[in-house]
């Protein structure tokens, strides 16, 4: 499978918003939309837990071109913490409960919005990797911490 | 028109955008540029000037000013002035800006934050993202957990460490 590409940004973004899906992007991924230069390998999605916007998200997801099973609908329906999907056109992490994050209104208050993408506001991701102990964030942290303070300063 | 000139007119008068571009503070490529080229005018005015300078340098040999020379303040095809002019517009006014730097920061990183944000966000996420194959995790086409903990469990226990979704 071929890396995660700015039109398929586009296409999630079209999607969910076509079916009202509430979302976020968070983690890496959501920081490198924030200008951070950095490397990951797919798109983490935090998405509201609630019976409407799990079935906006199926449709979506469906409609971005992922197969899911009947099984499978109604987890990611029903909210299960983390769901990694590789069965579509990229791979894409769903996020129900990331740790750090209270809840996703919190979140959704803070957002930060570039070209038309929802992106969680970058102390809350930092604040989802600091509370995650990865060691692969831990190394990472720093860095993106010193790129928050860039980033409050030259934020537009 | 003579930029010099309208720089000397005072704020709010300017109407040449880049002398105003230049009232922001600069950035690290800026000043590294600034730098260069003042390292390589220091070189130049440090050695005597060649024969062929000093000779034009006499009144008797002085070119006339020329409608170039009163439209730009020095004449075209005169490296050494254009030096000097360029000196005036550029490293003078970086003098007096105030240093953008924060100090928290390591400047290559600050360097690469500055990089990115100059680039497209469609450039951004093409450098971005890239694919690997990660053994184990990329082997199921679909996996869910009912709790982040579950997860970070399932990591632990199946990924191999190098990956890096241990925890610390």
């Amino acid at each position: 499978m071929a890396a995660f590409e700015y039109r398929q940004a586009q296409e999630i973004r079209d999607a969910f918003a076509a079916h009202g899906c509430r979302y976020l992007f968070i983690g890496k991924s959501g920081a490198i939309l924030l200008g951070f230069p950095d490397t990951t390998q797919d798109a983490d999605l935090f998405v509201e837990r609630s019976a409407e916007n799990g079935r906006a998200l199926v449709a979506a997801l469906r409609d971005l071109g992922f197969t899911l099973t009947e099984e499978q609908a109604a987890e990611i329906s029903r909210g299960k913490d983390f769901v990694q999907l590789k069965n579509g056109p990229f791979d894409l992490d769903l996020v129900f409960a990331p740790d750090g994050i209270e809840r996703f209104e919190v979140a959704w208050r803070r957002r930060v919005e570039t070209e038309g993408f929802p992106v969680c506001h970058l102390d809350d991701i930092i604040a989802s990797k600091q509370a995650a102990h990865r060691k692969k964030d831990e190394e990472s942290l720093p860095r993106l911490i010193s790129f928050r303070e860039y980033w409050k300063q030259h934020r537009r | 028109m003579n930029p010099l000139r309208h720089q000397r007119q005072g704020p709010g008068k300017n109407p040449d955008p880049q002398l105003e571009q230049r009232k922001r503070p600069p950035t690290i490529a800026e000043v590294r540029a600034t730098c260069n080229l003042f390292r390589h005018a220091r070189l130049s005015y440090g050695r005597p000037a060649p024969a062929q300078a000093r000779a034009r340098t006499r009144p008797q040999n002085r070119v006339p000013c020329s409608a170039a020379h009163k439209e730009h303040g020095f004449r075209r095809n005169d490296p050494q002035a254009a030096a000097h002019a360029t000196f005036s517009l550029t490293l003078r006014p970086l003098y007096n800006a105030p240093v953008a730097q924060d100090p928290e920061i390591p400047a290559d990183w600050l360097a690469e934050f500055e990089a990115a944000a100059r680039r497209p966000l469609e450039q951004r996420l093409k450098y971005a993202f890239i694919k690997t194959y990660k053994p184990v995790m990329d082997d199921a086409p679909y996996r869910s957990f009912d709790t982040m903990e579950d997860y970070r469990r399932w990591c632990a226990e199946n990924l191999p460490d190098w990956l890096g979704y241990g925890r610390v």
